[in-house]
């Protein structure tokens, strides 16, 4: 958790399309806690493959709309 | 704050305050060249339900006041954290294990010419202590490191 990952994502405006979706009911639809949601949200932590994909099965959108790879990123 | 954070900075207030108390009185004992096996052992035993009760007495209340659900498993990102204190902590162990045994065993003279009523017993005593204070570093240490990481992902 050092080194930001090269990962961006758009779970902030996604949750705000989604009826302005907190962060607790988020965390409650995919197992976790309101704190490992706002870490990912922040860029501080990077989720499973697993968790990635069921935050992108909640919006119901792909998960390259949710998760990107910034372009020239090293590995931490 | 999550539960376990909140669970570790209770571990981490309940050790500092407990266990500074009981090695404290027991290495003062020691500098004043008085060790009563008996007395050490009712103060450990009471140290240790002292630090069980208000441990649990914390996380229910605390439990009860944030209305969370302290038995929910942990999360990736919680396994995460615990797997990396995990980590640490052994590094601790590994290294303090030694360096309490080899001190020890380079002083074993010294502590039976301190105490020549019962050399061996106080020699004993001072052996497990040595030991037991390594093994609450090592769970301060695993705490602290659960508390940092909490912060940085915060």
């Amino acid at each position: 958790m050092a080194v930001p990952p090269p990962i961006t994502n758009t779970i902030r405006r996604l949750r705000f399309d989604a009826n302005e979706m907190t962060q607790q009911e988020l965390a409650d639809r995919i197992g976790m806690t309101r704190q490992t949601i706002a870490a990912i949200e922040q860029n501080k932590y990077s989720p499973s493959l697993e968790a990635a994909f069921r935050i992108a099965e909640v919006f119901g959108v792909e998960l390259g709309e949710v998760f990107r790879w910034k372009a020239g990123g090293r590995p931490g | 704050m999550s539960p376990r954070e909140r669970t570790a900075w209770i571990a981490v207030v309940c050790t500092i305050v407990i266990w500074s108390h009981y090695f404290g009185t027991f290495w003062l004992d020691v500098a004043a060249r008085h060790l009563n096996g008996g007395q050490i052992l009712t103060r450990f035993i009471v140290c240790m339900v002292i630090m069980a009760v208000v441990m649990i007495g914390l996380n229910l209340a605390t439990g009860v006041m944030t209305r969370k659900n302290m038995q929910a498993p942990p999360d990736e990102m919680e396994r995460q954290i615990e797997g990396r204190a995990d980590r640490i902590g052994f590094r601790v162990l590994e290294w303090l294990i030694p360096v309490a045994l080899i001190a020890g065993l380079l002083n074993t003279g010294a502590i039976a010419a301190a105490f020549p009523a019962d050399p061996a017993g106080s020699t004993a005593l001072i052996f497990t202590n040595g030991i037991l204070m390594v093994i609450v570093l090592t769970e301060l240490v695993r705490e602290l490191v659960h508390i940092v990481s909490f912060r940085m992902a915060a």
